[in-house]
């Protein structure tokens, strides 16, 4: 109905601390780094400048430059959209790929689900970098060939979840009243049972966005991921583990800015639980 | 009486095997007029929620056959899956997990609409509002969610929400059980007045043989999966024949419903939806 009245409801009820106020910026940050790098670019990144190479931080170059004189700032923040973006797109491929095999087999059952059990089970034993480095390595080393191996590997840990919440809603007396009603089974888990969800997949995502990021920077770093000149920020840890010694921030920044989004990320999963957890535990009383 | 709306003959109905092998239903005979109430009694484990199951679908029987309006159950469930919902529909004994929690009252009351795709968002709208003023609550109720209600109020929903089709059949499950007993017998005459009102057949099916003897009918008693008792529900209760039956009248709680269909009280709408 009045979806509108809902929605101001529900973020009226959460009260901003310092915490949200923090995390709602950095993200506010993070996405116009992504969609709008040219902001914040002060040097031309492309520009090759041999006489201005590892220059340390200054006010003109905040993190210094490379080996081949490139602003190393200016570099990160269009690698920023490559990054975290391909992170994005891994996670909501991976989550939309997961409920949908994860809801079908918990609701049908049977061979099908005992099938995807035993799929899911060999994918989360099997360590999940060294799988996707073989799979990346396979299909073509690039920046598509690791979102798509990511994507592959991450997929079966939300098709387990999904599957488990699928089968402990599948009794419930909502769902027999729905399929009294005449509901399908693809009605039923549309409007009903994959909506139970939505909490869990919200956390699971937020946290996951870091973990992949940190795999597709390690993908990218071991050089099946991006390719130079590419800034994407693995490639540039990997350029720059020659002149660790005599240039600390080339390496430096680019690992200090990703622990500092993967921490993010992590706060952010586990804040979204909290309000989730909070809110649940009201609705119950 | 006219030819049967619902017809049950020698269902046979077993589950699990050896030491956990339970008859839920051996040959069950029942019928149901058109707009009749039919109660059916009997303590937990004889049988009637199975009945319930076997009626709506959800459980297929051993043997026997299932008729409604003269044809073959699996038919209906065959070809004629949509059909058959839209005239058979079901009120359950727990009112608040028989609704999707996190769906506000009216998104629920419109649902059976959406799945039948019939009308639009506007005439869903009033539909529901229609809905609700006609089992006694306000309209604003469809803004909220189940949570926010009584289970009075929220039981009201559901059969608000299986009158949404105008189906030709109710089956209720221990529908008022759940419900304190002054709420029980307002919510008992709202199913009064719709089977008045709309001429909606009802299988009532209850532990309680007080309730089901103010709605019914007529009366079928279950005992371990057997009927052990049919007929006309004064006759059941006043010169009950089976021993079985003699004992659920003998443990009759008597709460405070009143006596016949004629005693109603309609104040009772007004003070439900407050």
């Amino acid at each position: 109905m009045t979806s509108a009245a809902l929605i101001t409801r529900s973020t009226a009820r959460v009260r901003p601390t310092a915490r949200r106020i923090v995390g709602v910026i950095a993200l506010v940050v993070l996405a116009i780094l992504v969609f709008y790098p040219q902001l914040f670019v002060i040097a031309d990144p492309t520009s090759i400048n041999v006489g201005q190479r590892f220059l340390p931080p200054s006010f003109a170059h905040p993190f210094g430059t490379d080996d081949a004189g490139r602003d190393i700032f200016s570099r990160m923040v269009l690698g920023a959209r490559i990054s975290i973006g391909c992170a994005i797109i891994v996670v909501v491929s991976a989550a939309a790929v997961g409920t949908v095999i994860g809801a079908i087999g918990g609701w049908i059952g049977g061979w099908f689900d005992t099938l995807l059990s035993k799929v899911t089970d060999v994918f989360l034993a099997f360590p999940y970098l060294v799988l996707a480095m073989a799979i990346s390595a396979a299909v073509g080393r690039d920046l598509w060939s690791a979102v798509l191996a990511l994507v592959i590997v991450w997929w079966p840990s939300y098709a387990r979840m999904v599957r488990t919440v699928v089968r402990g809603q599948k009794g419930e007396l909502y769902v027999k009243a729905a399929r009294t009603l005449g509901a399908s089974g693809s009605q039923i888990l549309r409007w009903h049972v994959i909506p139970q969800t939505t909490e869990q997949l919200a956390v699971r995502m937020t946290l996951d966005v870091g973990y992949v990021l940190v795999s597709f920077t390690g993908l990218s770093f071991l050089g099946l991921g991006a390719q130079a000149p590419s800034p994407e920020w693995g490639l540039m840890i990997a350029s720059a583990k020659n002149y660790v010694l005599n240039a600390w921030w080339y390496p430096f920044f680019p690992g200090l800015v990703i622990l500092g989004v993967v921490s993010l990320c992590v706060w952010l999963g586990d804040g979204i639980g909290a309000v989730k957890t909070a809110k649940k535990g009201k609705a119950k009383r | 009486m006219s030819a049967p709306l619902l017809e049950l003959r020698d269902v046979h109905k077993v589950f699990g095997e050896g030491d956990t092998r339970t008859v839920a239903a051996n040959g069950i005979d029942l019928s149901i007029a058109p707009g009749e109430i039919v109660g059916l009694v009997g303590e937990s484990g004889s049988g009637k929620s199975t009945v319930a199951n076997l009626v709506l679908g959800l459980v297929e029987p051993d043997s026997g056959d299932i008729e409604f309006e003269g044809r073959p159950l699996a038919q209906w469930l065959g070809r004629e899956n949509r059909a058959y919902r839209a005239k058979v529909q079901a009120v359950f004994q727990q009112p608040l997990l028989a609704l999707d929690q996190r769906r506000t009252v009216g998104w629920s009351i419109a649902e059976p609409l959406v799945v039948h795709r019939i009308g639009n968002a506007t005439s869903r709208r009033e539909r529901v509002v229609e809905l609700l003023e006609s089992v006694g609550l306000n309209a604003e109720l469809a803004e909220r969610r189940p949570g926010q209600l009584s289970g009075g109020q929220l039981q009201r929903v559901n059969i608000a929400r299986a009158l949404t089709l105008e189906p030709r059949l109710l089956v209720c499950d221990e529908a008022v059980s759940a419900l304190d007993v002054s709420v029980q017998a307002q919510v008992l005459d709202l199913f009064l007045e719709v089977q008045e009102r709309l001429g909606v057949a009802m299988l009532f099916i209850s532990h309680n043989m007080a309730v089901v003897r103010h709605i019914s009918d007529s009366i079928v008693v279950m005992y371990h999966g057997d009927v052990v008792e049919q007929g006309q529900a004064d006759q059941v209760c006043d010169s009950p024949r089976s021993d079985y039956a003699r004992a659920l009248i003998g443990s009759w709680l008597e709460p405070r419903v009143p006596e016949s269909r004629e005693s109603r009280d309609p104040a009772v709408r007004s003070e439900a939806s407050a």
